[in-house]
């Protein structure tokens, strides 16, 4: 039995909007075992990304249990809160999100520079493909390579989990599929815990586990136990 | 239409606070240059209402002969008068003794003064005197041929109070103090220099005039009573009140009537001194000021403009950048351009012009108000007259407005020359490039964030020499400010009595409205950058970055750019600063003191650390799902 990495039970999150209520995360319960790909699959509005921000320690929630690697995030101060960002938790945006005046390199230096067991930077952009593209600027890269880069800045930490938003929403069929791969074959060979929030239903066939989410709850849970390969699927 | 009003106070509600530094920074410029600009004339209508109320001698004519005015029957006076009348070129006049303890000597007379006796000046005035009236301020006059009043002192005079005896010599005797007296014609604190050697007069005695008299002995055994003549005749000039005092061309009115009574009156009088108002110690002081202050409200201006077109114009450069999307939007809606341009001129002129009335209105009641008591210190100084001159403050205000809307209307049509499917996507980062600094050997062994920061300083050309040009201009303008208070400071006194006192406060006002430019600049170009990179600020916060981390990424570039302007702004400062002492014609450069430039760099730095701390908030308050939105 492997151990669990990531666990929610009963996550409440409430945005005020005006005199509204907004209860973007409603009693959210699920589990991630360590090392597995899980899809969070749901409709725009649903409370995906709400559910992302406080897994990432982006943002905190109202009630419930939310345990990392068995600790509980909401009892964390800010300060434990921003370590933990910086520490366990890599982060793969939409827009990539990488600093224009800083070379692939150095946007992963970035986040390598100030954490404890970091890999060298040369090695994880070598491992995402782009040895030959280290000095470049953001602004030379395609969107793939961007997203490429993002990655390594996010696995280059070592992270115990990676959290990715979408992570094909601004790339194109093919590149979202070989960027899908790329996560998928690190999540094999590095034994890193992944979730990807999407509203892709298409790529659910790919993950050892899928919850999909509705109105702020999971409303239902699967689990593959032989997810397919990347390539075998359409959409 | 309504919708597109609505558009414009939607987009004053958006950008208040790039509004709110926009006017802040014009008004602050325009109070200054209002305020400084009706200093002059608020001086120059003050002490010229109390000089007319005072009706003070156009002309002092001054006889060096040993009668004077006086002849035999002691009409001498009446003599000159009743030549003059007839031409109708005076209104008034009044014959008066003024003469100084140095004078008698030459004049033939041993008074008998104890050599002790400081120098005095002796007037002999008449009853009823019309012309600058000597008034007992207090005490009253002396009525009694024992009795004098001494005029109210002031620096290094003798001070005297109700009663005192004071010794005048054996020939005039011992006499008593019976009022202390105020002579309109002297006004400023500081010595009246006595007529023969330009020594200061350490005593001002008044008593009637039949009183300033000796007896001498004719014959032994037989004394007269001799009266000393009537050295000064004061006359006022017809037409004069039709100019207003310290202008120059009253100074020439008198002066061209002045030459028509020396024709008048030929050489039947001996020889006969003119005196203008401009031979007026006091009234000299006064043209003097007034002079140097114009020039430092002509110069300063110039300088404040710059700094202050230069920031309104990059906040408002930035405004309209970043509503490309909303004037994307108009063009595809069919909306003119010329209307598109209206809004944006429309929001410039609505600042310009809030910026013009309050910043005139402002400076100009409350500059005066500050400066005018530090005058009581050089000057007995009437009720403040301030005619609230909005001359400068509106040439100051238009022509920044002026700057504003042209710097609105070349942006706006930069992005109305744009197609609108170009406006509506959304602009591309500027993209980072090696940098020429990377191929110094330097820079390998750099730490990885002062790379960075490095790379951004080159990045945003625009915004680096917007604000090491705003820091250095604010920088050398409280440099200057500084520095005249240590060059006045350094003047001989005797050659710039008073100066030091009026210029001080002057001086403060610089530096206290160059420190406030530089508080809204530093802020202004600050926010422009935390606005501009609030979603880097998000990745790295998500990135796990500290809050001091983070402060540091944004603060680190802003620190670097204020010290560039910073130490670029002394050498300015000095300039500038030889400009002033070159059109104030004194002091020197280097009477500035070491400590100056430290003190300026201090405050300077002071001033930005505090307004950045103000800052910091908006920096900690940016939220991390900001990283999560797409590019806007």
């Amino acid at each position: 039995m492997k151990k669990t990495m990531v666990k929610l039970s009963h996550v409440m999150k409430t945005f005020h909007v005006g005199d509204n209520e907004i209860k973007a995360v409603n009693h959210l319960s699920f589990e991630v075992e360590e090392g597995k790909f899980c899809i969070v699959l749901g409709p725009s509005g649903s409370g995906k990304t709400t559910a992302l921000n406080l897994i990432g320690g982006m943002d905190r929630a109202d009630s419930g249990e939310l345990l990392i690697d068995g600790r509980n995030l909401l009892a964390f101060n800010n300060k434990q809160l921003c370590d933990y960002r910086r520490n366990d938790v890599g982060f793969v945006f939409q827009f990539y999100n990488l600093m224009p005046n800083l070379t692939a390199k150095e946007n992963v230096e970035l986040s390598t520079e100030m954490c404890r067991n970091a890999f060298p930077p040369e090695e994880i952009l070598d491992k995402v493909g782009l040895k030959d593209r280290i000095d470049n600027f953001p602004a030379q890269l395609s969107g793939g390579e961007q997203q490429r880069v993002s990655i390594a800045r996010a696995l280059a930490k070592n992270p115990k989990i990676l959290l990715c938003d979408e992570p094909t929403g601004a790339l194109d069929y093919q590149t979202g599929k070989t960027i899908l791969k790329l996560l998928k074959d690190m999540s094999r060979d590095q034994g890193k815990t992944i979730i990807i929030v999407t509203h892709n239903s298409a790529i659910k066939d790919m993950a050892d586990e899928v919850v999909h989410i509705k109105n702020g709850a999971a409303e239902s849970i699967e689990y593959n136990d032989n997810p397919k390969d990347i390539e075998e699927i359409e959409w | 239409m309504h919708a597109y009003l609505l558009t414009i106070f939607r987009s004053i509600r958006t950008n208040i606070s790039k509004l709110f530094s926009i006017i802040a920074i014009m008004l602050l410029g325009i109070a200054f240059v209002a305020g400084l600009g009706t200093l002059s004339p608020m001086i120059e209508n003050s002490f010229g209402n109390e000089l007319r109320r005072e009706n003070v001698p156009d002309l002092i004519l001054k006889s060096s002969s040993a009668t004077g005015f006086s002849d035999d029957n002691d009409n001498g006076i009446i003599d000159v008068v009743e030549e003059l009348l007839p031409s109708r070129l005076i209104t008034s006049a009044q014959g008066l003794t003024m003469l100084d303890s140095s004078m008698f000597g030459s004049m033939g007379y041993d008074m008998g003064f104890d050599p002790d006796m400081p120098l005095t000046r002796f007037y002999g005035i008449p009853d009823d005197m019309t012309i600058a009236p000597i008034r007992a301020i207090e005490g009253r006059m002396p009525v009694k041929s024992n009795e004098v009043a001494i005029e109210r002192t002031r620096s290094d005079m003798v001070p005297y109070e109700i009663g005192d005896t004071i010794d005048l010599g054996s020939l005039l005797g011992e006499k008593t103090v019976v009022g202390i007296v105020a002579n309109p014609l002297n006004f400023s604190r500081y010595e009246e220099l006595d007529l023969i050697d330009q020594e200061e007069i350490k005593q001002i005695v008044y008593m009637r005039q039949q009183d300033l008299s000796m007896s001498v002995e004719i014959i032994p055994g037989v004394s007269m009573e001799v009266q000393f003549p009537t050295t000064d005749l004061y006359v006022t000039l017809r037409g004069s009140n039709e100019y207003a005092y310290f202008t120059n061309s009253y100074i020439d009115f008198v002066r061209g009537e002045q030459e028509k009574i020396e024709a008048a009156l030929g050489d039947t009088y001996g020889e006969i001194h003119y005196l203008t108002l401009e031979e007026n110690m006091s009234y000299a002081y006064i043209v003097n000021y007034t002079d140097k202050i114009d020039i430092i409200a002509l110069l300063f201006p110039i300088f404040f403009i710059a700094v202050a077109a230069l920031v309104v114009s990059t906040t408002m450069t930035r405004m309209v950048e970043e509503e490309r999307s909303i004037i994307g939007c108009y063009r595809s809606l069919g909306v003119t351009d010329s209307r598109i341009k209206l809004k944006y001129m429309l929001l410039s002129l609505f600042c310009g012009l809030l910026a013009l009335i309050v910043g005139t209105i402002v400076g100009v009641y409350s500059l005066p108000m500050a400066i005018y008591p530090a005058f009581e210190t050089t000057f007995f100084c009437p009720e403040m007259v301030n005619l609230m001159n909005p001359t400068f403050g509106l040439v100051c205000g238009l022509v920044m407005i002026l700057i504003v809307l042209f710097v609105t209307y070349r942006v706006v049509r930069r992005f109305l020359k744009a197609s609108p499917a170009e406006l509506l996507q959304p602009v591309a980062p500027k993209s980072g490039k090696k940098i020429l600094f990377e191929r110094i050997p330097l820079w390998k062994i750099l730490p990885f964030r002062y790379k960075s920061t490095i790379r951004n300083l080159c990045r945003y050309k625009k915004n680096l020499i917007m604000t090491i040009l705003s820091v250095a201009g604010s920088t050398a303008l409280v440099l200057c400010g500084f520095a005249i208070i240590d060059v006045a400071n350094a003047l001989p006194p005797v050659d710039y009595p008073g100066l030091t006192d009026t210029i001080v406060p002057i001086a403060i006002v610089i530096i206290l409205f160059a420190l406030f430019l530089s508080i809204f600049v530093i802020y202004n170009l600050t926010n422009l950058n935390i606005e501009e990179r609030k979603r880097e600020i998000a990745t790295l916060k998500v990135l796990g970055y500290h809050n001091k981390e983070v402060v540091l990424y944004i603060y680190r570039e802003i620190m670097i750019m204020s010290g560039i302007g910073l130490v670029l702004g002394l050498p300015v400062g000095v300039l500038l600063m030889y400009v002033v002492l070159m059109l104030l014609d004194f002091g020197s450069l280097a009477s500035i003191a070491v400590g100056t430039y430290f003190l300026t760099l201090a405050l300077v730095f002071a001033f930005i650390l505090v307004t950045d701390a103000l800052l910091l908030r908006k920096i900690l308050k940016i939220d991390m799902t900001t990283s999560l939105k797409s590019v806007d």
